[in-house]
């Protein structure tokens, strides 16, 4: 009885040891691929795609937004006449019938018949009640003002991967908060692979993107892009650019420049037409540079406005170079005003000598000329700026009327609105806020850089740019009733180490009112042809705007005798 | 034995019992998540046609769309600002 019982017993012992050991490699051994093929069997992952955050105006109206879009598919093995199927979705798709029919008769159970078709088109072709096609919904981005500012938020394309991405502009910049999160969900299906629920169940992590609300005012910025449009098609310009601020918070009200490209459409359009010249471009400002070195100037107490010129009798002569006034006329005794009114160059190179190398140059370094701006848009570059040692006599006397110095339009933009704003340079910023998926409001607040001028300074700065409208070659333009300072520019090109003399940048720089700055704006017209002079072209665009500008802000004019 | 066949049965009639029920209550919740995938359908063709007629409203309320509206209209842009008040004088003599 004894090893009977043993026997018995030991095999339960031997049972129980396999059991356990069987166990144990199930659960520990093959745990992970048993699990992964547990969840194969009952469900499978599903991407939940995030949806993109909206760019608004100021006002709050979305100028990139997002609109269902859908995926039309078809099995080919399902349809059964293939002609009739043809003949009636090529012109829905608006495909080539032999493209349609070539897919349909392809021997596979899933072709995608379009990948964008809108919600129209979708209703039709389900009126048709074909069977084996349908539909995949997903969201593409969707422009309300079509081209209104494509510059300004760049556009989506893919990436490496297929995924959705931001390139250029704010959809560049910002494209981390824009895209979201994606999530992760499982389907439960049956043996079959059939759904069980509608209902995709477990989510994970999904977070939608990020709003951006702008600086922008969207009526500007449509004012500004058609007038400037205009511009350049009236003055017969290969291209231009313009963008408007808000000198106290340096919140950009306005940005476009031509060519553009629209955003519906991108890859219809050159790699040239996407960038934002505003800040991807550099040149020489010429004329709108001189109340930058004015101001140093003043701001050291070297000059004043009614200081006058000594040496501005006759062209002036500098390491073999003579330096002339734009018309070859000259008057003597002129005062600092005048030479900002009559835009001499001899009288600057009498300011640039008092002012000197080192103080002209901590003072381009002060007006942020050489740095970033830090603008929220992506692709912004540095002007570059020659070293100390590098400068000759000729280099000081030249940049004082903005030859010889590159500089970015944004970073002019920048540096002039401190004129406007007491002395004081703030950073410009496009974007004022972000509200977060879940409606929390992240303000981003006005950043001051720093000081470069006094407010006194700023003050009779100010008042000397008032005259050089009044007075100036431009003042045919100047909206009436209203005090404008303001500055013209006529540069020339540099081409291969010289300058071509048959091509030049117009521009103008301004803010208005004088006397409680709401805007400071720079019109940049490329290689006009009607007229080469900032007076002629930039300046009439540049009043446009401000006119319209100012209605918009209902700001009444203040000067009464000569308002019309 | 007498005491062992009422429990048999006792347990017999408790199973029966419970069965029905479960048969029952089983019966009236097996269609609540067709119900559930409907309403779930439902609510995403509605959030579906909302983003359809936010796309229309934004469509049509653009400066783009107003301004080529009211160009075909007629209308023309202002040229020129009339300004009622005027500031009182500093000093009248």
């Amino acid at each position: 009885m004894t090893w009977r019982y043993r026997f018995v017993l030991l095999s339960f012992v031997v049972l129980f040891l396999v059991i356990v050991v069987r166990l144990f490699y199930w659960q520990s051994v093959k745990a992970v691929e048993l699990s992964a093929l547990g969840e194969s069997q009952y469900g499978k992952d599903v991407k939940l795609r995030p949806i993109r955050g909206e760019i608004r105006t100021s006002d709050g109206f979305p100028l990139a937004s997002n609109k269902p879009s859908y995926l039309v598919f078809a099995n080919p093995k399902e349809i059964k006449d293939k002609n009739i199927a043809t003949s009636l979705l090529a012109p829905l798709l608006k495909s080539d019938p032999a493209s349609i029919s070539a897919l349909l008769s392809l021997n596979r159970y899933w072709v995608a018949l379009n990948r964008t078709i809108d919600s129209d088109t979708k209703y039709a072709i389900e009126k048709l009640n074909l069977p084996g096609v349908g539909f995949d919904d997903h969201s593409v981005r969707f422009y309300p003002e079509a081209s209104i500012g494509a510059k300004l938020m760049g556009f989506v394309g893919k990436d490496d991967a297929g995924e959705d991405t931001g390139y250029f502009g704010l959809e560049g910049y910002y494209d981390r908060q824009l895209r979201g999160k994606e999530g992760i969900a499982t389907q439960i299906h049956d043996a079959l692979g059939r759904p069980i629920l509608a209902k995709i169940t477990a989510s994970s992590g999904e977070v939608n993107g990020r709003n951006l609300t702008l600086h922008v005012d969207r009526v500007i910025q449509y004012v500004l892009e058609s007038e400037l449009k205009k511009g350049v098609e009236r003055y017969g310009a290969r291209g231009g650019m313009a963008a408007m601020m808000d000198p106290k918070t340096g919140g950009i009200l306005a940005m476009a420049s031509f060519p553009s490209f629209d955003p519906r459409s991108y890859a219809e359009f050159e790699n040239e037409d996407y960038k934002d010249s505003f800040i991807t471009d550099t040149y020489e400002p010429g004329s709108t540079f001189k109340p930058l070195v004015l101001a140093a100037a003043i701001n050291e107490g070297l000059v004043k406005p009614d200081t006058r010129c000594d040496t501005c009798i006759g062209p002036v002569s500098i390491g073999g170079y003579s330096i002339k006034t734009w018309n070859d006329k000259y008057q003597p005794n002129l005062t600092m005003n005048d030479v900002i009114v009559h835009s001499d160059n001899t009288g600057m190179v009498f300011i640039s000598r008092k002012l000197g190398l080192d103080r002209m140059i901590s003072y381009i370094d002060k007006f942020g000329f050489g740095k970033a701006t830090n603008i929220d848009l992506q692709g912004e570059v540095t002007s570059s700026l020659r070293p100390r040692d590098s400068w000759y006599p000729i280099d000081l006397a030249t940049s004082s009327f903005g030859q010889g110095i590159s500089v970015t339009p944004i970073g002019l933009l920048s540096a002039f609105a401190a004129l406007a704003n007491n002395g004081v340079r703030m950073e410009p910023h496009v974007v004022a806020s972000v509200e977060t998926a879940d409606g929390k409001i992240l303000a981003i607040p006005p950043k001051v850089v720093n000081k470069p001028i006094t407010e006194k300074t700023a003050k009779i700065v100010t008042e000397v740019l008032v005259n050089a409208v009044n007075l100036g070659e431009a003042k045919f333009a100047k909206v009436k009733g209203y005090r404008f300072a303001g500055k013209t520019g006529t540069a020339q090109i540099p081409v291969e180490g010289h300058y071509d003399p048959t091509s030049f940048i117009a521009s103008f720089i301004g803010f208005a009112p004088a006397e409680d700055p709401k805007f400071v704006m720079l019109v940049i017209i490329d290689r006009p042809t009607s007229s080469i002079y900032g007076a002629e072209t930039a300046a009439p665009i540049f009043f446009k705007i401000a006119q319209k500008t100012l209605m918009h802000y209902n700001i009444p004019p203040t000067e009464t005798n000569d308002a019309k | 034995m007498k005491k062992s066949i009422i429990f048999v049965s006792l347990n017999i009639i408790i199973i029966i019992t419970f069965s029905l029920i479960q048969v029952v209550a089983a019966n009236s919740i097996s269609t609540t998540g067709i119900e559930l995938g409907k309403i779930q359908q439902q609510i995403a063709d509605l959030k579906k046609h909302n983003a359809e007629l936010h796309e229309q409203v934004l469509a049509q309320s653009s400066l783009t769309f107003i301004a080529s509206k009211a160009a075909s209209m007629g209308f023309d842009q202002s040229v020129s600002t009339l300004v009622i008040s005027s500031p009182l004088p500093i000093a009248a003599r």
